[in-house]
């Protein structure tokens, strides 16, 4: 999509800005600051960088985190600076690039990951001793059998006072909301059965269950753990690299340019922008030439060419050389800034949608805690404590059990597979909503479109010495036309031009060899992008250009419709080109949609029920939000990422199926789990309710329920 | 924060102390496997006990296994632990006092130990055999170890502690208590000592150290240095460092409870047995992650297998710990222990994973560091490749020659007729059929040897090839923030923390020692059972049968197993080992079990068998002990063995203490009497072997039901 | 059989000191990154 390494040599000085630093560095004297390092990839890169603390005076250390790509940096500030480290890695072949603070967002995060490591130690410590007691016991240690049943108490306490907290919490909080979470019948069977038991052992009499409390505790800490690392996908900090860019900008002063936060730029500053950078506000260019692309609002890089007086939106990239503007208009109030705006603020709510899997269980729960409760008020004319204990044990098994590991175990093996099948998903209830999905929308470019050109002509028969007159006029552009023609066309000598002019909008032309010839776009609007070359005001060739589709989009799209969805094209491109390619793709009349600006992308999926939008640029982020579930392509834009459900890590859309057979599966998992959690239930329920259920039934019946539903997850992750 | 000085510290490691420890592996190597390849073929071929009691089986076994595991295996561990902290920890180690009184307080207890132990000192504790002066020096020595360890790791200037540094750790506080625990006793003369624990409760404490021996000191140890030396030799990263920190985890939880496995079928709680056997099979998981992310590491290296004998021998090393341990959960289901317990099966298993794992992961780790320590190259990579094939060849024929005649013989013991008799009624016929198989494990036992003979000539010349080389500075950065400050305090410091630790253990000795003897009292006791403790020449007697080390080779716990019961007699139970400090239950019958053997031959037969076991058992492979009738038994001590014995709760009165040793010479008058009058020379009252006689011939009629009657063998 | 007096606390203990290191790791962050510190032990080349 772009291309982050720039031609000249790369500039670290606004590491050390004042303001940079405020923002970026972290400690006392703002002498840490954290690096997402580019081009890692093996132990020996460790090395080298992190040998960089010993070669590099007052780099006091390097730490570098593989998982992240992340370097940890402090310096001596009164010995040496970040720009001089950034270059010395750099230098090594890297490419640095800070990152901000470590938000408190991520701070909490991971002292919540960590307080979970910290509970789960301790639940398995306990649960590990408690049940070597007791299995002790259920092995025939009768002289023991009471002292081991204090120590289960005593190992007990701090697992019903400290592990099984979050349960509480979860419960309240669902019970406030006036819901039946899953959490609830964990914590009533961890207090409940504390007590029971407590009081069965100071009564000296024997139906004790810490052991499969404790175990079953355990258990469900560690599968929401796996779950909960499954999901942590992380945004790949090179995206991160366009945030950094809009935060600071060159502003010229009277002596040469400084950097400037982007939010202090006022109308009428003066600012310099290079290559490969985006512009920060709309503003009026005050050099003679410059080329942009428009990237953000067609999702083409087609490359503009502004002459001087033109104003340009701020989104717009400026693609070489270097360019001097006056700011008209701030950031904010740029159409682009308010998509930014939009796209943020999605991004940091927190959706929290309740999946279906979780409705089946609330009413699951609820009928088992109403049989219980009946029962216990029947039963209790018979035998109080018969009574008490046999609700008990049947809210200790029936309830948590199954489903509470089950729908976890279920989501943590669909993650993975889709992390196999190249899906990076950031919430496990995208499963779901895909399930749901029934028309599926496109972005042209760079979704179903390679976002080149490609001549589409046979280049061999097109004679050399025009080839040669061809790659001349095109010599210094960098419009896709001409990249094309770079690419079929390969000459090594290139005559001389006379005389060349360039006119926006019409093409180029010049003096070869004496005669004058023009390469001129056709403006018609045909299906195609084609520009003619002319000698002497004589139409000579006319060269037309497509867009390639990707490889695998034709298949895919085969595929999608033959299981029923419906395929609508969505582009910000003009009805000629888009119609080429959608009737090359097989697109029906009905579902094309062309010209649409973000905006009007956004209205379209919003409209329509049941939407999966597929995309990758910030035109598309808006669309992204209204749908469904969002798709961001590989090679997409951060923030197409900020707003996507899903980035597909490998080429092409194929990721799309894999996406929706993964979600089928994962339902289907979900589904089988929780039919074997209900006959599970009904089964041991009945037994509990008939009083065969006792500690020793109880310690074995649940790790082997859990231990079946283990199974066939397992199996079926197999498939 | 601030820093004065340079931020980049230029250091030397003390590469001196590996060397040191390196040194002393080699040449106790060769001292452990001489011992062990003597033991070998003494077993196929008896008149190897040369008829000298220095190195009869009995005493050299114990020899050979303290120095296998503590000179070969301990000074090996410690080089390779000096070695990969200091670079892990990117500091020199914390004392290069401390390291110097460790080196030498090691050796030292080495050589107590090369001595004592032909000399017949031995606490008959299996691999704690060294009597109690030298236990206190090996745990001040490991106090010492632990305070220039941890000390290394307080003034570390890498924050992160990479696997193999928790390891070291866990081998480092298990061994500590567990040595601790298990060698408490009360001496009663300079170089002799009773255990505090006596019958059952030694049985547990005994594999409970036994067991954890093995996984902390032989396990852990190898498993620390092979997650640092396998990624240096094969240069590429472990293959899921993740994996090795579960594992790491999960092992130190569940360890613990392993140890009784070795106790099963015998008269421990059946309880109690259950619960070893279900934990030795849960130890299989994290012991076999530890051996695959170990052979995973050399995925995209596997070429280099075929060229660079160190990754051969690690990979082998690997292969044969996960051999090992999951023939340990496999031999500890008790329907696979009845076939392999007192089995050489069980000498195959420790063997393959002795030889095949620690042995290989020493010549790995060795060929790795020599060369880089001394700044050289390997004499030569073709002698280190003929070492690695020729001991291969060996471990193989030792474990798979031991395992078959493991099984065969256990089998063989095992087997009952139709018409329930015992198929081979004779102990003896089932060794005829395996001393064949001793003859090949010795051979193996050689080839190992020859193959250790090629290291040590590899080894010589490439350190006699040396260059004289200077200690290399490395220049490293500090990320822990925390500036180094060279202390001439250093030794101080170390030493205080030392006399805190020391004086910790010596509260928890102490309470041990008071608080074990009240609860031996009440015991498994029917009311009205007696148990009669040992007359006191039965007591010197037990003490000769221990210094001989007879427990190695005779059991005394008949299983609950009905072949076992017909060869032997009836079941033993908890009360008849109750004063028995320490227990006799043994672990090998390369001889017949001997729990039910008094009263069941005469004296006389027993003074021939002693003197020639062939005499009365032709075919026999148990060595002469013509000594015991030279020697003259010392009635002298036995007043303080008593005094020591009644302070650990042993029924004798005042009186029995007082009169010991009269009592004893009167019982061995009689006993001589009788010996003389069936035709044994005269004057015998005064030699050991009346004593072994009075001892063994009380052996099953101790316990006395309550009416009074003793169990007879073949009830 | 009474030796388990003594032999459960020690045990017990032995776990209880080893979840309060394990503790002890997790809150220095020594678990934080748990990929890094493989490569790391490479970067000393022993010649």
């Amino acid at each position: 999509m772009y291309d982050s390494q720039t031609t000249r040599h790369p500039d670290f000085t606004f590491l050390d800005q004042p303001e940079f630093k405020l923002k970026f560095a972290t400690g006392a004297d703002l002498a840490s600051m954290r690096f997402y390092i580019g081009g890692m990839h093996c132990a020996k890169c460790v090395h080298r960088l992190e040998d960089l603390s010993v070669s590099v005076p007052g780099l006091l250390s390097l730490r570098i985190e593989l998982g992240k790509d992340v370097a940890y940096v402090e310096i001596d500030p009164e010995r040496a600076c970040f720009s001089q480290v950034a270059e010395q890695i750099a230098r090594l072949g890297y490419q640095p690039i800070p990152l901000e603070h470590v938000t408190t967002h991520e701070e909490a995060q991971k002292n919540e990951g960590r307080k979970e490591l910290i509970r789960l130690a301790v639940a398995a410590a306990c649960a590990g001793n408690i049940m070597t007691f007791s299995f002790a016991t259920y092995f025939g240690a009768e002289e023991w059998a009471l002292a081991f049943r204090w120590l289960s108490f005593l190992l007990y306490v701090p697992v019903v006072s400290y592990v099984a907290v979050p349960f509480y919490r979860g419960a309240l909080q669902s019970l406030r909301q006036r819901q039946i979470s899953i959490d609830l019948p964990m914590a009533v069977a961890s207090l409940a059965g504390f007590l029971f038991s407590t009081f069965e052992l100071a009564a000296g009499r024997t139906d004790v269950y810490f052991d499969s409390l404790s175990g079953f505790l355990f258990l469900i800490l560690s599968a929401r753990w796996i779950q909960r690392r499954m999901q942590r996908a992380y945004l790949r900090p090179q995206e991160l690299h366009e945030t950094l860019q809009l935060q600071r900008v060159r502003k010229i002063g009277p002596q040469s340019w400084e950097w400037t936060p982007v939010d202090t730029l006022e109308v009428g500053d003066r600012i310099l922008v290079y290559a490969n950078e985006t512009l920060p506000a709309d503003a009026q260019l005050l050099s003679s030439k410059a080329y942009f692309s428009l990237a953000w609002l067609s999702g083409e890089a087609k490359a503009k060419t502004f002459l001087k007086g033109a104003v340009i939106p701020a989104g717009a990239r400026l693609l070489a050389g270097e360019a001097q503007l006056t700011t008209e208009r701030p950031l904010e109030e740029t159409g682009f800034g308010k998509i930014l705006d939009e796209v943020r603020k999605f991004s940091l709510s927190q959706n929290r949608v309740v999946l279906r899997a979780d409705r089946w269980a609330q009413w699951l729960l609820a009928l088992v805690f109403a049989i219980g409760l009946v029962f216990l008020a029947v039963y209790w004319h018979i035998s109080p404590q018969q009574a008490v204990q046999r609700s008990l044990a049947l809210i200790i098994l029936a309830c948590p059990c199954a489903m509470a590991f089950g729908a976890p175990l279920a989501l943590a093996v669909s993650l993975r597979r889709a992390q196999k099948a190249g899906l990076i998903i950031r919430n496990a209830n995208v499963f779901e909503k895909a399930n749901a999905v029934q028309t599926i929308f496109f972005d042209k470019t760079g979704t179903l479109t390679d976002t080149d050109l490609k001549y589409s002509g046979n280049p061999f028969i097109v004679p050399q010495v025009y080839q040669k007159i061809v790659l001349s006029l095109e010599n210094e552009s960098l419009h896709p036309i001409a990249f094309a023609f770079r690419q079929c066309f390969s000459q090594n000598t290139l005559p001389p031009i006379d005389n060349f002019q360039e006119t926006p909008g019409i093409g180029v032309s010049g003096y070869v060899y004496g005669k004058y010839y023009e390469l001129k776009k056709n403006t018609a609007a045909s299906e195609e992008i084609s520009c003619t070359l002319f000698e002497d005001q004589v139409a000579l060739i006319k060269f037309t250009f497509e867009a390639q589709a990707k490889s695998d989009c034709s298949a895919t799209l085969k595929n999608l419709r033959s299981k029923g969805y419906r395929t609508v094209l969505l582009s910000g491109d003009e009805s000629g080109a888009v119609a080429r390619l959608a009737r090359e793709l097989d697109f029906k009349e009905d579902d094309i949609i062309s010209g649409a600006s973000p905006a009007e992308k956004a209205m379209v999926v919003a409209k329509t029920p049941h939407s999966m939008m597929v995309g990758d640029g910030i035109n598309d982020s808006l669309a992204m939000i209204q749908a469904d579930v969002g798709l961001a392509v590989s090679g997409g834009m951060e923030t197409a990422l900020k707003t996507a459900d899903v980035y597909l890590a490998e080429d092409g859309i194929h990721g799309v199926e894999a996406l929706l057979s993964t979600s089928r599966e994962a339902f289907s998992l979900l589904r089988q789990n929780l039919y074997i959690s209900a006959i599970y239930n009904v089964l041991v329920g009945t037994l509990a309710l008939m009083g065969y259920v006792n500690p020793f039934v109880a310690a074995i019946l649940m790790p082997i329920s859990s231990g079946f539903i283990l199974f066939s997850t397992w199996l079926r992750g197999r498939s | 924060m601030k820093h004065e000085n340079a931020t980049v510290e230029e250091i030397y490691y003390d590469d001196d102390i590996v060397k040191m420890f390196i040194l002393a592996t080699l040449l106790f190597a060769g001292v452990a496997f001489a011992a062990g390849l003597l033991a070998a073929f003494q077993m196929a071929f008896w008149p190897m006990n040369f008829n000298l009691e220095w190195i009869t089986f009995g005493r050299l076994r114990p020899l050979h296994t303290n120095a296998a595991i503590f000179a070969f295996a301990g000074n090996a561990i410690f080089a390779g632990i000096y070695h990969s902290s200091q670079r892990l920890l990117k500091a020199r180690l914390f004392s290069d006092t401390l390291s110097r009184i460790h080196f030498w307080g090691w050796q030292l207890i080495i050589l107590a130990a090369a001595v004592s132990l032909p000399l017949g000192y031995t606490r008959g504790k299996e691999y704690a055999e060294l009597e109690w002066p030298i236990s206190i020096a090996i745990t001040l020595i490991w106090v010492v170890f632990a305070v220039n360890f941890f000390g290394t790791i307080a003034k570390r200037r890498e924050k992160h502690l990479y696997v193999a540094l928790w390891f070291y750790i866990a081998t480092i506080v298990t061994v500590a208590v567990l040595h601790v625990i298990n060698a408490i006793g009360i001496p009663f003369s300079a170089m002799k000592s009773y255990p505090v624990y006596a019958g059952i409760q030694d049985a547990l404490v005994q594999w409970w150290y036994g067991h954890n021996a093995v996984a902390f000191f032989l396990t852990t140890p190898f498993l620390g240095l092979m997650y640092y030396y396998v990624p240096k030799a094969a240069d590429r990263p472990v293959y899921s460092y993740r994996l090795s920190i579960i594992h790491f985890w999960a092992l130190v939880f569940i360890y613990i409870w392993a140890g009784p496995h070795h106790l099963l079928y015998t008269s421990l709680p059946d309880w109690a047995q259950t619960l070893g056997v279900v934990f030795s099979i849960m130890l299989w998981a994290p012991s076999w992650g530890g051996m695959i992310n170990g052979l995973l590491t050399l995925r995209g290296a596997w070429d280099k297998l075929r060229t660079d004998p160190i990754i051969k021998f690690f990979v082998t090393a690997l292969t044969f710990y996960g051999m090992a341990t999951f023939e340990g959960p496999l031999l500890s289901i008790k329907s696979v222990s009845a076939i392999g317990h007192y089995t050489d099966w069980i000498i195959g298993h420790v063997h393959g994973g002795t030889l095949g794992w620690n042995g290989f992961m020493v010549f790995g780790i060795f060929y790795y560091l020599i060369p880089r320590l001394w700044k050289t190259e390997l004499y030569s990579v073709k002698l280190a490749n003929y070492h690695f094939w020729t001991g291969f060849l060996g471990v193989i024929l030792y474990y798979l020659s031991m395992v078959v005649a493991g099984i065969t013989q256990g089998m063989m013991l095992l087997a009952v007729n139709p018409d329930g008799r015992l198929t081979y009624p004779d102990f003896i016929e089932t060794v005829d059929r395996i001393v064949p198989l001793y003859w090949m494990r010795a051979l193996g036992g050689t080839l190992y040897m020859a193959g250790f003979a090629i290291m040590a000539y590899n080894i010589f010349k490439t350190i006699q090839m040396a260059p004289a080389s200077a200690p290399e500075k490395i220049r490293v950065t500090n990320t822990r923030g925390i500036h180094q400050v060279e202390s001439g305090h250093r030794a101080l410091e170390g030493a205080g923390f030392a006399f805190t630790v020391l004086t910790l253990l010596a509260i928890l000795v102490g309470s041990i020692i008071e608080i074990v003897p009240t609860l031996s009292i009440h015991n498994y006791i029917l009311p009205d059972a007696h148990v009669e403790p040992y007359t006191p020449l039965e007591l010197a007697g037990r003490d000769i049968y221990i210094r001989e080390g007879c427990y190695l080779c005779h059991s005394q716990q008949i299983r609950a197993l009905s072949s076992e019961t017909l060869r032997y007699g009836p079941v033993s139970t908890i009360e008849e080992s109750m004063y028995d400090h320490p227990f006799q239950w043994g672990s090998k019958r390369t001889g017949p079990d001997i729990a039910r053997v008094g009263k069941k031959y005469p004296d006389l037969w027993h003074y021939r068998h002693m003197l020639n076991p062939r005499a009365v058992t032709p075919h026999s492979i148990m060595p002469n002990y013509p000594w015991l009738a030279e020697h003259d038994t010392d009635f002298s001590i036995l007043r303080q063995k008593m005094s020591v014995l009644k302070r650990l709760s042993v029924p004798y009165s005042d009186t029995d203490v007082a009169n010991a040793d009269i009592v004893a010479q009167k019982q061995a008058q009689t006993i001589a009497q009788g010996l003389t009058e069936q035709g044994a020379p005269p004057g015998l009252e005064k030699k050991e072997i009346v004593a072994l006689i009075a001892y063994l011939q009380s052996l099953g009629q101790k316990y006395k039901n309550p009416i009074g009657i003793a169990h007879e063998a073949g009830d | 059989m009474n030796i388990l007096y003594i032999m459960i606390p020690v045990s017990l203990m032995l776990g209880f000191g080893f979840l309060a290191g394990f503790i002890w790791s997790v809150q220095s962050g020594q678990l934080d990154d748990t990929e890094t510190p493989a490569c790391r032990i490479l970067e000393d080349k022993d010649k």
